[in-house]
């Protein structure tokens, strides 16, 4: 043992504590980095030698960077992330579809029901009177006018989710690409040298953006590369060239596959996995659902759910209580008479008309409209009426009419028109309060997993910094090492002179 | 638990958040002055609200009919009342001919005050309003009487005053003065027109069986429009009732719709008060933590 070897373990210790601050730093760059973890340098001795006669190390060296990571918590950070993502876009279409069924603030669809009613009780007090009459086709006319409104908000909101379902393809498409193309970096980087920390964490926070957008799951593989697959429970499975699994991985290695959409409306997705086996359709009308659980589908199966099935079940209240009116006021106008011909009295009209007619009730309240042009044709008087002389004061029909508000025709006799709304709009209502509800859970308990990630991930400012000082501490007292080592050989140099 | 700054704002947002959504929704509800501003609000309570605004409107409609009702019933007993005056005079005249005279002058005299009642009798038949013949039955846009010939109908116009009754507005020409005698409202049978054209014949003639068989038609027909009355006025009393019940109901439904629906404002202040409060220790905690770092000491 020389002299030289206490330079040596000063040089090493510079050298170690110069990449111990290099981590510190990189560390404090990527404070704000999201999905960032931190990363510490493992010191650990270098081999000793005996030169001394006994063993003795030869300084510091790094065994590793290693980055602080759990990975049963990114596992539930990406169940999280899944279904947070499935639940706010839920909450978000509901939010947007709530005001048109906002009875309670403004007068909508349940009060233009009301006063068509009442317009016609109104006519039974002067059955003849002209103003009485046009208050009933005016009335009318704002009825199918509040249809239109609410039909066209609920298709227009069916279309946004439609056109939504391109972008998040492309967008979803996208993630798995760089998923595949960073397991083909962090399988060649550790194959030459030890960890690819940033690039796993990058890869970790795409896996867990792509599971916000739809429901995947992923394991790892030895080599560090992580395969995604998306599970398809729908059945029967797909053809016979399909896989049984229902698992289609959509990243395997460096390979991937992708989502597809057919390019008409209404898209279908399905999942083409790397080997180009097409999944069943995500369908959420399905008996078999192609995910188990709605919040296991992600974002993107709230879009095509919102599309298919909760946005077209409102439509279909909607067009229900449409064509019965419709349907109920043409029937009652038939059986009573107008007053387009005194001498020999006509049955009225229909009251209402469709301008495509609806496959009942589907497209009723799209396509409602007013029949009837002008007042003399509303038939106020009813059959007893008839005369001669035609009584054309009798207002009994309009009676009729009037009464249809108070009776059951709705729900199979169960319930009034406005209590069918006033039903809907408690459900709405409902949804909307559910759908807030989880998402104020779901952010609850995302915010406790992110907690937790950054408890054990996250960098700590104030840590770093006393490790900066330590580590600057330490490089002082190798440089003062070396300083020393150098003060003693010339002690020996000089010795000899 | 290790905290890193990173948690520390994380939290301090999502407190600030809630804060934040817990103080906006006090807000809306006093500048709204409504506890509930859409139906997420409290699905149950949008579900009373809008049960309880349609039978506001039910209520308000039955209340809009019987106005209309009312004042269509007052018209018609201003006429009927105008027949009963007619019809006392007539009796008048008549009881002062009972027992015949010979002089034509007082005869003549009688026949063309006769006929001047008729006139007032059909005039008031004819009573008019909003261009409708209160007394033409359902034929209300035609004249109903034309000298004694009634060519209006017999039929009631029904309205409705309430979800499950509704009633006649109209008394018909044909039951006051035709003696028209059917179920329902039934006054009486004697035709007084016609009684009162042979009367004024018989008055003109001077013949006594027949002055005393019209005197006991004329006063028939009296309390068969005395009947009338007597029924226009039963239902304007039931109109009455009916009304008083129709704004209970409504007075009461309001108190409800208001118990529901009306904001609080004592206890939305203190509310208000309390999480200004709580806010306010939030974001000054916040803003002291968070400044917090080991570099202001290094």
């Amino acid at each position: 043992m020389s002299l030289a070897a206490a330079l040596e373990i000063g040089k090493s210790g510079l050298k170690i504590y110069q990449v111990a601050t290099e981590v510190v730093s990189e560390n404090i760059a990527n404070v704000n980095t999201p999905g960032y973890s931190r990363q510490r340098v493992v010191l650990e001795t270098a081999p000793p030698s005996t030169a001394n006669g006994f063993p003795l190390g030869t300084g510091v060296r790094i065994a590793t960077v290693e980055r602080y990571y759990d990975a049963l918590l990114q596992k539930q950070l990406v169940n999280a992330e899944t279904t947070s993502g499935f639940n706010s876009a839920k909450a978000s279409v509901l939010q947007q579809i709530e005001p048109v069924f906002n009875e309670i603030a403004q007068d909508g669809l349940g009060s233009a029901i009301s006063d068509f009613f009442n317009s016609w009780q109104d006519l039974t007090l002067n059955p003849t009177g002209a103003a009485e009459r046009q208050a009933v086709l005016d009335r009318g006319q704002i009825l199918t006018d509040q249809f239109h409104y609410v039909s066209s908000a609920l298709s227009n909101a069916s279309k946004i989710q439609e056109e939504s379902i391109d972008p998040q393809v492309s967008d979803i498409n996208q993630m798995i690409k760089n998923v595949s193309i960073l397991n083909g970096y962090i399988r060649n980087t550790e194959l030459s040298s030890g960890n690819a920390n940033e690039m796993r964490d990058q890869r970790d926070f795409l896996i867990r953006q792509l599971s916000q957008q739809v429901g995947v799951g992923f394991e790892e593989n030895a080599d560090g590369q992580v395969d995604v697959y998306i599970t398809d429970n729908s059945l029967p499975r797909p053809g016979t060239a399909g896989p049984d699994d229902p698992r289609f991985y959509v990243v395997k290695g460096t390979q991937y596959g992708s989502l597809t959409t057919t390019a008409a409306a209404p898209r279908d997705v399905s999942v083409k996995d790397y080997l180009g086996n097409s999944s069943n359709t995500m369908d959420p009308k399905s008996a078999t659902p192609f995910f188990s659980q709605d919040t296991s589908g992600g974002k993107l199966w709230a879009t095509l759910k919102m599309r298919d099935v909760v946005i077209p079940d409102y439509q279909q209240k909607v067009d229900e209580l449409a064509y019965s009116i419709a349907d109920a006021t043409n029937t009652q106008q038939n059986a009573g008479f107008d007053l387009t011909n005194l001498l020999a009295p006509h049955a009225g009209d229909d009251f209402f008309s469709f301008t495509v007619a609806p496959t009942p009730p589907g497209g009723a309240a799209t396509y409602i409209k007013l029949n009837l042009t002008a007042t003399n044709q509303i038939a106020a008087a009813s059959a007893a009426a008839v005369g001669p002389p035609f009584a054309t004061g009798n207002g009994d029909n309009a009676l009729s009419v009037a009464k249809l508000s108070k009776s059951n025709i709705m729900s199979a006799g169960a319930s009034t028109f406005n209590g069918y709304y006033n039903g809907l709009v408690a459900q709405v209502g409902l949804d909307v309060q559910t759908a807030n509800k989880v998402v104020g859970q779901d952010s609850a308990f995302m915010k406790q997993l992110v907690t937790l990630r950054d408890s054990n991930s996250g960098v700590s400012l104030d840590e770093e910094l006393t490790d900066l000082i330590k580590y600057q501490r330490s490089y002082q007292a190798s440089a003062k090492l070396i300083t020393t080592a150098g003060e003693m050989m010339d002690t020996v140099i000089n010795m000899i002179r | 638990m290790r905290i890193t700054p990173n948690i520390t704002s994380q939290n301090s947002l999502y407190n600030i958040q809630q804060s934040r959504t817990l103080l906006d929704s006090i807000q809306e509800k006093i500048a709204s002055g409504k506890n509930y501003n859409r139906p997420s609000d409290d699905p149950v309570a949008a579900r009373l609200l809008v049960g309880l605004g349609d039978q506001l409107k039910d209520a308000d409609q039955y209340s809009s009919s019987m106005t209309k009702s009312n004042i269509w019933l007052n018209v018609t007993a201003t006429g009927l009342q105008g027949m009963s005056s007619a019809m006392g005079d007539i009796k008048k005249l008549i009881s002062t001919l009972t027992n015949g005279t010979d002089i034509p002058e007082v005869r003549q005299n009688a026949v063309s005050q006769l006929e001047t009642y008729k006139k007032a009798l059909i005039d008031y038949g004819n009573t008019e309003m909003n261009g409708l013949y209160v007394f033409g039955g359902t034929n209300s846009q035609v004249k109903p009487f034309n000298g004694s010939v009634y060519s209006g109908d017999d039929n009631s116009i029904n309205i409705e005053i309430s979800s499950s009754s509704t009633q006649t507005m109209n008394v018909t020409g044909g039951r006051v003065l035709k003696g028209t005698n059917l179920a329902p409202n039934q006054y009486g049978s004697t035709d007084i027109l016609t009684a009162l054209d042979n009367l004024i014949i018989a008055v003109g003639a001077n013949d006594l069986p027949s002055i005393k068989a019209g005197a006991q038609l004329m006063e028939n027909g009296a309390q068969q429009i005395n009947n009338a009355i007597a029924d226009v006025g039963g239902r304007l009393k039931r109109l009455d009732t009916t009304q008083a019940f129709n704004s209970n109901i409504k007075n009461t439904i309001q108190g409800v719709f208001a118990n529901v629906q009306n904001a609080d404002y004592a206890k939305l202040a203190i509310e208000l008060q309390q999480q200004t409060l709580a806010f306010q220790a939030t974001l000054s905690s916040t803003a002291k933590v968070t400044q917090m770092s080991l570099l202001d000491y290094l």
